[in-house]
């Protein structure tokens, strides 16, 4: 497993652009489970409902664990969208 | 109902494009989306039902992008078809009603009412004004789904009648985007419903595609049959059924006019703005977002003349951080490289309240405690700003704009502070080459600001005249009250005395000068604009080439 934290630096914050473009490359990792983590809660990276529902602005802290044969990869690609 | 009978010119509210148009009545009558409460037999088969289902919508939304984009609609109306999209692809939301249709042995349809349901009245208790409109996808999506699950035949057949050659006038109680969009309908020259909003997702359509829609028309219905001649206005909101062939006449008139004019601002695109006698200027968009960044290009902008920043200081918590700053200013500069983007600091106060900083209320708040005022007291906040600004301008094709300068200190302590900004960042490496030489400009929209122009000129780069604030300065008239809305006069001889004051003295000590404000676009103003030698002109995207037609016809 692999976490790693960052803020939103993205002006619009996980809106829905962002949150496609985050979940479409998500769901490239295909054996690789994505979770996206704000304020406790859960979210899926690979789905855009579950992204959107974080309601995550931009300046908000998250925290993204991957688990899985691109763990590494998968989490830092992803931390670069949002960043 | 005959032509010539009983025809009425009814007003409604327009919700589409400002154009006019004419065709028979379509009626439509959307079928009865159906969900089934009751329990399901066969598991296996509403899930299955579900997954077609979802295949379906998907592949009609596909179809719909592909005649959207062949009809030329605008982004805006392309993006909420790929919101819609990916709803449906969405691997959550396809779980959550197969888990549904599992735990409670329920039907597909009722799953996903159920699922985009509970989606919907999540995004509505969102804080977010964006996240929040998004409950409007679920209940469209939703719809698409539901839709997609009736059998075949019905799903098809939701026309009445036999529909003849076109152009047809769609009229139904209420439409889904669908409905614009599908591809079995011939030309389509206008929408009339009964219920809608101007911010529901067929009139953002209408609008993207040039359409006229008129919304709020009552028991359009029942008033009128399949195939009666419709004419629809949509400048004024109102429809006419059954019109006299002397009015058919005048509207297709009309009609041709603006066919005309359409077709002649498009051949605006790429031509430089120039004056008969060879007098040039460069004509430049307001922005409020960057969001409208394809539009600019759309209606071929020379540069930004405008960047309102609030948009990155509105609806949150606390000040957005430098490095948010920097990525939003750097998108603009890199969208329009090679070409000018003047950017304004924060202009906050006023009529933009801003809740953080904590604004006691004032008993007048365009006299107050705003723009510049605000940002000279918040040094801290303010170089934030002014670094970002700095940083972000690596070919140099930004320029910093301050508003509401009154005194001459005012441009002083802020292009000080812009130094100290710029020693700092060098220090730590991080100023780039093009931020060597950042213009700082500034807004001329107080009778001050215009009387002192030959001092301030010395110490700015460039002049803006912002004609919204300057006209309700002078005038004393708010532009937003009513009663005085005849005293707010853009043409009144003492604003044109400012103009043309401001522009000699700039133009004296050899700085470029400008106009941002809506009556930049206004064929009176410009023509005396170009006389008096402006340099640049900024205003909302759309007007843009409507306004190089103006000038380039100009002596």
């Amino acid at each position: 497993m692999y976490q790693k934290e960052i803020i939103i630096q993205n002006p619009e914050g996980l809106h829905a652009r962002p949150a496609a473009a985050f979940a479409k490359k998500a769901a490239e990792y295909k054996g690789t489970k994505i979770l996206v983590k704000k304020d406790g809660i859960d979210a899926n990276a690979k789905s855009i409902m579950s992204l959107l529902s974080l309601g995550a602005a931009a300046g908000t802290k998250i925290t993204i664990t991957a688990d899985g044969p691109d763990e590494e990869e998968a989490a830092e690609v992803l931390c670069q969208i949002m960043s | 109902m005959n032509v010539n009978q009983g025809r009425t010119t009814v007003k409604g509210i327009s919700a589409g494009s400002s154009s006019v148009a004419f065709g028979s009545a379509l009626l439509v009558k959307e079928k009865e989306l159906r969900i089934e409460t009751g329990k399901a037999r066969d598991i296996e088969g509403e899930i299955e039902k579900l997954r077609r289902a979802l295949r379906q919508a998907a592949e009609t939304i596909q179809q719909e992008k592909q005649r959207l984009e062949d009809a030329g609609g605008a982004a805006e109306a392309y993006e909420l078809l790929e919101a819609h999209e990916m709803m449906l692809l969405d691997e959550e939301a396809r779980h959550k009603m197969e888990a549904f249709i599992h735990q409670n042995q329920a039907t597909a349809s009722l799953a996903a009412d159920q699922v985009f349901e509970a989606y919907k009245a999540m995004f509505e208790a969102m804080e977010d004004d964006y996240l929040k409109a998004r409950a409007a996808d679920c209940a469209d999506v939703k719809k698409r789904l539901l839709k997609a699950m009736l059998p075949e035949d019905e799903s098809k057949a939701s026309m009445l009648g036999k529909a003849q050659t076109g152009p047809f006038v769609l009229v139904a109680k209420e439409l889904l985007p669908s409905a614009l969009l599908s591809t079995d309908r011939g030309s389509i020259s206008g929408l009339l419903t009964e219920k809608g909003s101007k911010t529901s997702h067929i009139a953002i359509l209408a609008r993207g595609m040039g359409i006229p829609a008129i919304i709020s028309a009552r028991n359009i219905t029942e008033q009128i049959e399949q195939g009666d001649e419709i004419i629809l206005d949509g400048g004024t909101g109102s429809y006419m059924i059954g019109p006299s062939e002397e009015e058919k006449a005048h509207y297709e008139k009309q009609i041709k006019k603006q066919q005309e004019e359409r077709l002649a601002l498009k051949k605006m695109m790429g031509k430089e703005t120039v004056t008969q006698s060879g007098r040039k200027v460069r004509l430049l968009a307001n922005i409020g977002s960057l969001d409208d960044i394809s539009d600019v290009k759309k209606h071929d902008a020379e540069g930004i003349g405008l960047f309102r920043t609030e948009f990155l200081f509105m609806d949150r918590q606390q000040i957005p951080g430098e490095e948010e700053q920097y990525k939003a200013y750097k998108a603009v500069a890199d969208a329009f490289l090679g070409k000018e983007v003047i950017i304004r600091t924060l202009d906050a106060g006023g009529d933009k309240n801003i809740s953080y900083f904590n604004i006691p209320k004032e008993d007048n708040p365009f006299l107050g405690y705003r723009a510049i005022r605000l940002c000279l007291e918040r040094e801290e906040m303010f170089k934030i700003q002014l670094r970002a600004l700095l940083r972000a301008n690596e070919t140099g094709n930004i320029k910093i704009m301050l508003p509401l300068i009154c005194r001459i200190e005012e441009l002083q302590t802020a292009k000080k502070w812009l130094e100290e900004a710029a020693q700092e960042l060098k220090a730590q490496g991080l100023l780039p080459a093009g931020a060597e030489k950042t213009a700082v400009g500034i807004m001329i929209e107080t009778p001050a600001a215009v009387m002192i122009s030959d001092q301030l000129a010395k110490e700015a780069n460039f002049f803006s005249i912002g004609t919204n604030d300057l006209v309700q300065y002078t005038l004393a008239a708010d532009r937003t009250n009513e009663s005085v809305a005849d005293l707010y006069d853009p043409h009144h001889p003492a604003i044109r005395r400012m103009i043309q004051m401001t522009i000699e003295n700039g133009h004296k000590n050899g700085i470029p000068v400008g106009l941002c404000g809506e009556a930049g676009s206004d064929a009176r103003m410009l023509r005396f604009l170009v006389e008096q030698q402006i340099d640049e002109i900024s205003m909302s995207p759309g007007s843009i080439l409507k306004s190089r037609a103006i000038v380039r016809a100009l002596a």
